[in-house]
C-alpha cells in the first residue's frame, strides 16, 4: 500500500468501515510510514474541530418573517395524473394504467398510419433511451414500427393526449380523493408555480415535468402509466 | 421507526395545517445551521431556510409519505437553494469567506475587540476562552468556505448535520461510493487547510 491509497481510506478506517484484511494492510502501512501517521492524526484533529463548531441560533426575527412568508403562500395542487392514480390501489391502478397505455398505443398507431402516407423520412432515428420501468414487448413493437421523426404539429397533438384522456377518467377520482376540503381552497393552479423551478422540489419523476416533444414520446408515456406513483421521493 | 416529521406532514395533508408550525419549530435550527455553515453567512442562511420551508409548504400535497425520509427531502430542497445562491454570487462577483459567527462585515481577520463584542454572553466562559473559541470557529468556518461546493455540501451534511452516507447520497442524488469518496476527499482538504491553525495552537 502506498500513501495515496492509505489516505483514501482514512474515513473508512476511523469509521470502522474496513474489513479485517483491509485494516491489517492499512495498519501495516501506518507502522512503516511516519508521514501517514502524522496526517492521520491531523485528519482526526481537524474533524474534532469541525464537530466542535457551536450551534448557530436563528435570529429573533426568523419566526416572524417566516410566518409572514407562509401566510402569502398557497399549497399547490397535485398534478392531474397523480391525483387520479394516487388513491387507486392494486388492481384498480393496474387496470387504469393498462387502459391508458392501450389508448396511447392506439393513438400512436393512428398517427403512425397518418404519417406513413405523409412523411416517410425516418433518418433522425436515435436509439431511444432505455429508461426505468421494465420495457414490455408492446413498447418494442411500437419502437420498431413508429417512425421516430414525426412532423411537429402532430407531435403537439400527441402531447396533449394524456391530459384529455384523464378528463375522460375523472369520475374515478371524485369519491376517493383523500385531501380534505380545507386544503382544496387553495386549488387555484399555478399562481406561484411559474417562479418555481421544479428541480428544487422533491426529485420529480420526469413524467410530471412538462412533456418534452421528442421522438420517444410514446415510450415515455407508457413508462409513466406503469410507474407506481408512490415511488421516488 | 416512524418519523415524527413524516407524521406531521401527513397531518398537513389531511388539512391540519397547524402541524406545519411544528415542523418549522423542530427543523429550523438544523436547517439554519446547515445553510449558514455551507454559505458562511448567517443572513442569507435565514432567508434560504425560510425559502426552504415555503417550498415544503407549497408542496405539502406532493409530499409522499414514507417514500423517503423527511429530512432527506428537506435537505434536498435546501441544497438546491444553496447551489443556486452560490451560482448567483459567482455571477455577481461576490464571495464570502468570512466566518458566520464572527459577524465582522469586513471580511478580514476579526480583531480582538470584534470577537469579544460579538461573542455570546455566557457567564461561565472567561473572555480569553471566548476569544480562543471565536478564533477557532473562524478558522474552521473559513476552511469550510474555501472547499469547492461539491465537496463542501456532503461534508457539511455528514460532519455537521450528521446524516448517514445513505441519506446524503439520496439527498444529493449521488451514488453511495461517490458520496463516500467525496466526503473523504473533503476531509483531507479540510485537514490541509487547518494544518497551520492546528500546528500553531
Ligand atoms: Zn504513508
Amino acid at each position: 500500500m502506498n500513501c495515496l491509497k492509505a489516505e483514501e481510506q482514512f474515513s473508512a478506517y476511523i469509521e470502522d468501515e474496513l474489513d479485517y484484511q483491509a485494516v491489517r494492510t492499512f495498519e501495516a502501512h501506518l507502522n512503516t510510514c511516519e508521514s501517514c501517521r502524522r496526517e492521520l492524526a491531523l485528519f482526526r484533529e481537524s474533524l474534532d474541530l469541525l464537530h466542535q463548531l457551536p450551534q448557530i441560533k436563528p435570529s429573533t426575527e426568523f419566526d416572524v418573517t417566516l410566518q409572514a412568508r407562509l401566510a402569502d403562500t398557497h399549497v399547490e395542487s397535485i398534478p392531474f395524473w397523480q391525483r387520479v392514480l394516487q388513491p387507486l390501489h392494486g388492481q384498480a391502478r393496474w387496470a387504469l394504467s393498462g387502459v391508458a397505455a392501450l389508448l396511447v398505443i392506439l393513438v400512436g398507431f393512428y398517427f403512425y398510419q397518418k404519417t406513413l402516407t405523409k412523411s416517410p423520412s425516418v433518418d433522425t432515428a436515435v436509439a431511444p433511451e432505455t429508461s426505468r420501468a421494465a420495457p414490455v414487448a408492446k413498447e418494442r413493437e411500437v419502437k420498431q414500427q413508429l417512425p421516430l421523426a414525426v412532423p411537429s404539429q402532430e407531435l403537439q397533438s400527441l402531447v396533449k393526449f394524456p391530459d384529455s384522456s384523464v378528463l375522460d377518467l375523472q369520475p374515478v377520482r371524485g369519491s376517493q380523493q383523500p385531501q380534505s376540503a380545507t386544503l382544496d381552497l387553495q386549488q387555484l393552479r399555478g399562481t406561484q408555480q411559474s417562479q418555481l423551478p421544479e428541480s428544487d422540489m422533491q426529485p420529480v419523476p420526469e413524467n410530471q415535468q412538462p412533456q418534452r416533444v421528442e421522438q420517444n414520446y410514446i415510450l415515455r408515456t407508457i413508462n409513466y402509466t406503469e410507474a407506481p406513483t408512490e415511488g421516488g421521493l | 421507526m416512524p418519523d415524527l416529521d413524516d407524521e406531521l406532514m401527513k397531518q398537513c395533508q389531511q388539512g391540519n395545517i397547524e402541524a406545519f408550525d411544528l415542523i418549522v419549530r423542530r427543523n429550523q435550527v438544523p436547517l439554519v445551521n446547515f445553510i449558514a455553515r455551507f454559505l458562511g453567512d448567517q443572513d442569507s442562511a435565514e432567508d434560504l431556510a425560510q425559502e426552504t420551508f415555503v417550498r415544503m409548504f407549497k408542496a405539502i400535497k406532493r409530499y409522499k409519505s414514507g417514500a423517503a425520509k423527511f429530512s432527506t427531502w428537506m435537505y434536498h430542497i435546501a441544497s438546491n437553494l444553496c447551489k443556486n445562491e452560490l451560482r448567483n454570487r459567482g455571477r455577481r462577483g461576490r464571495f464570502f469567506a468570512d466566518g458566520v459567527a464572527t459577524e465582522s462585515s469586513s471580511g478580514t481577520e476579526p480583531t480582538e475587540e470584534d470577537l469579544i463584542a460579538t461573542a455570546p454572553a455566557h457567564v461561565s466562559l472567561q473572555p480569553s476562552n471566548q476569544l480562543e473559541q471565536k478564533e477557532r470557529e473562524y478558522a474552521v468556518q473559513s476552511a469550510i468556505s474555501e472547499l469547492p461546493e461539491r465537496y463542501r455540501l456532503p461534508l457539511v451534511l455528514r460532519d455537521l448535520q450528521e446524516l448517514s452516507y445513505e441519506e446524503i447520497s439520496e439527498t444529493l442524488n449521488l451514488p453511495l461510493g461517490t458520496t463516500k469518496s467525496r466526503i473523504n476527499r473533503a476531509r483531507l482538504m479540510l485537514k490541509d487547510k487547518l494544518r497551520s491553525f492546528v500546528e500553531s495552537s
